[in-house]
């Protein structure tokens, strides 16, 4: 069944937070509607629930990643190119340990990046939005299918909504 | 310290992002001014590749004079941008945020100056590549990763992606406000920056917990590049007053002390420049300059260190080094004169300067210590290298001393107008003020009770 996006604005959190749990009690499960904010609420001020993630295994993943590579690059170079300095090893510990710190250091700030990249899933387009949002009014943006649409409407207009839009 | 007011999010749109939507008369005058600049010392490298390092004042001796001095200021001003972005950050710190984004967009331009120093320096620039790059199987060149100037591009390359990848992070949600304010080819690459940014609850989590992994990963590459700077001069052992235990934490806090007072000056030019003065307010630059009496008490202390430990081992050259720096005597350069005037104008003068709180909320006097700061930082580094290669050594009998020529002193003046331009672009384009932080900043403030008085404070989440 085609769904349609319905955004409420509200000019307090709060507001907003009773509309959502007005929507929970309609039967409209939480992956339906969604709050835009300008700012980042504290978590749970809107009454949404806990967002799990797995961010921090990236950075973890990306040090093991780049300390092996610094290890290895750095290693087989000195290896390949045996210069005898004084009795020194072949093989220096010291100077490979600040290659090694450097490339896990690399290797986790940029496989970080790559987490939030894949955590984010980027998208050009953006759904339905509204300018005030960035203003300071807390959005409320609800897929509604058919038989729910003027409920939806109904539901935020209750709540306090200073607008009710419909995407097409 | 929440002296400000409360503003809408409609006006604090409005006041930051005029620089972007705006332009003011004199931007492009003063842009176009500092471009001038930057293309004759353009033209001045070319002459200098052209022509041979014969027409700057470096010789047999003195090797490393004005380009690798610069070099290490630039790294030093680098620092401010973890320092009070990262730290403050993970310190929760309130007043950090409408100084972060000024400070993390300094680091880049300043990291970036800087990797054209040794770059010139070496002569012939294109040679860099088998040093930095070296893996030319052909020629049998190979990296010899046992020298700190192999460590050094591999730390500064990255302190430079970490950096513009925290300042591109946390300008997503700035990049979708712009994406719906402007039009045409702006609003197109505004909305590719923006990855799709709604602002939902996901979105920002993400944001969030990326921006605190990002400042603790930053922070030991931040501790890690000028130690390694400091690397390239305190692993030369055979340049006396050089090879010094000291010089990494010596260099870092040096870094920290030049790279906060370089964000003060530049967050007022910017209040004065672009009126946000609803922003940047005289309780942050109180704060700052609060934080700065700390830092360079710390870097005073390691400066006495370094002096101590040199003298310490009463060893015959490190002596006649520190007699050239010290002593009156028969040289071309008065070095002495100069360590008194970049002692007294690095520490004593700005801290003086800044103990009274009037004077720190005084803009220009903060200005005048601020600019006092980094011209000492820059004589500091000069007093630091030139002397000890002008000294003799072992094995070399000679005594050169090092007088710059016109080609150094105008590319070195031209970097600072580099960095200023390269700021003042970026302001066109993108907000140089964090929106969401401040609004932030407005959300979780309120009002307390306590006793008979009534106090700002501010909600914090753990």
């Amino acid at each position: 069944m085609a769904t349609q996006a319905i955004l409420g604005l509200f000019d307090d959190a709060a507001a907003a937070a009773d509309a959502g749990d007005a929507l929970k009690s309609a039967g409209i499960p939480e992956s339906d509607y969604n709050f835009l904010t300008d700012v980042p609420y504290p978590e749970g001020a809107l009454g949404e629930g806990m967002e799990r993630h797995r961010l921090y295994v990236w950075p973890l993943l990306g040090g093991a990643i780049g300390l092996i590579a610094a290890l290895v690059v750095g290693g087989l170079t000195e290896m390949a190119v045996p210069m005898t300095i004084a009795e020194k090893p072949i093989l220096a510990m010291p100077p490979l340990s600040v290659m090694c710190y450097t490339g896990a250091l690399l290797g986790a700030i940029l496989f970080t990046i790559i987490g939030l990249i894949v955590a984010l899933r980027p998208n050009v387009g953006i759904g339905l939005s509204d300018d005030r949002i960035s203003q300071g009014l807390v959005g409320l943006l609800v897929n509604a299918d058919a038989e729910q649409r003027s409920q939806v409407t109904d539901i935020l207009n209750q709540a306090g909504a200073v607008d009710v839009k419909a995407g097409s | 310290m929440q002296e400000g007011k409360v503003l809408p999010a409609a006006q604090i749109n409005r006041d930051l992002l005029r620089s972007i939507l705006e332009t003011p008369q004199w931007f492009w005058p003063v842009v176009s001014l500092l471009g001038a600049i930057v293309l004759a010392a353009a033209i001045t490298i070319g002459i200098m590749i052209n022509t041979g390092l014969g027409i700057t004042g470096l010789n047999y001796k003195v090797v490393w004079g004005f380009f690798i001095t610069n070099f290490v200021f630039w790294i030093g001003i680098s620092h401010a941008g973890v320092m009070l972005s990262a730290i403050l950050r993970l310190a929760k710190a309130e007043w950090r945020r409408p100084a972060t984004r000024a400070a993390e967009v300094l680091t880049i331009f300043s990291l970036m100056t800087a990797m054209i120093m040794p770059i010139i320096h070496t002569g012939r620039p294109w040679r860099i590549l088998y040093w930095a790059f070296p893996y030319d199987f052909a020629r049998g060149i190979w990296p010899n990763i046992r020298t700190p100037l192999v460590w050094d591009p591999s730390a500064i390359l990255t302190y430079l992606t970490s950096s513009t990848l925290f300042v591109i992070i946390a300008l997503v949600p700035d990049f979708a406000v712009l994406r719906d304010r402007t039009t045409g080819w702006p609003k197109l690459v505004y909305t590719l920056l923006a990855m799709g940014w709604e602002g939902n609850p996901r979105q920002w989590k993400l944001q969030i917990i990326a921006g605190v992994l990002l400042s603790a990963l930053i922070l030991p590459v931040f501790v890690s590049v000028h130690s390694i700077v400091s690397w390239d001069f305190g692993m030369a052992v055979a340049i006396k007053s050089w090879h010094s235990t000291v010089f990494a934490p010596y260099f870092v806090v040096g870094a920290v002390h030049s790279g906060v007072s370089a964000v003060v000056f530049a967050m007022i030019l910017l209040r004065w420049a672009y009126g946000w003065q609803d922003y940047i307010r005289h309780e942050h630059i109180d704060a700052l300059g609060r934080l700065l009496i700390v830092v360079a008490t710390g870097w005073f202390y390691f400066l006495v260190m370094e002096i101590i430990f040199g003298i310490y081992g009463l060893e015959g050259d490190e002596l006649a080094v520190r007699a050239l720096q010290f002593l009156p005597g028969d040289y071309g350069v008065a070095y002495n004169v100069w360590m008194i005037v970049f002692v007294g104008i690095t520490y004593f003068l700005p801290v003086i300067l800044w103990l009274p709180k009037a004077w720190r909320r005084n803009l220009w006097i903060m200005s005048a210590a601020c600019i006092s700061v980094n011209v000492g930082m820059w004589l500091e580094r000069y007093l630091l290298f030139v002397p000890g290669q002008a000294n003799k050594q072992f094995q070399t009998f000679t005594w050169n001393d090092y007088l710059p020529q016109w080609p150094e002193a105008l590319i070195v003046g031209a970097t600072f107008a580099f960095v200023s331009m390269l700021m003042l672009l970026f302001s066109r384009v993108f907000p140089l003020v964090p929106l969401y932080d401040i609004k932030e900043g407005d959300i979780l403030r309120t009002e307390i009770q306590v006793g008979r008085r009534t106090v700002p404070a501010t909600f914090r989440e753990d």
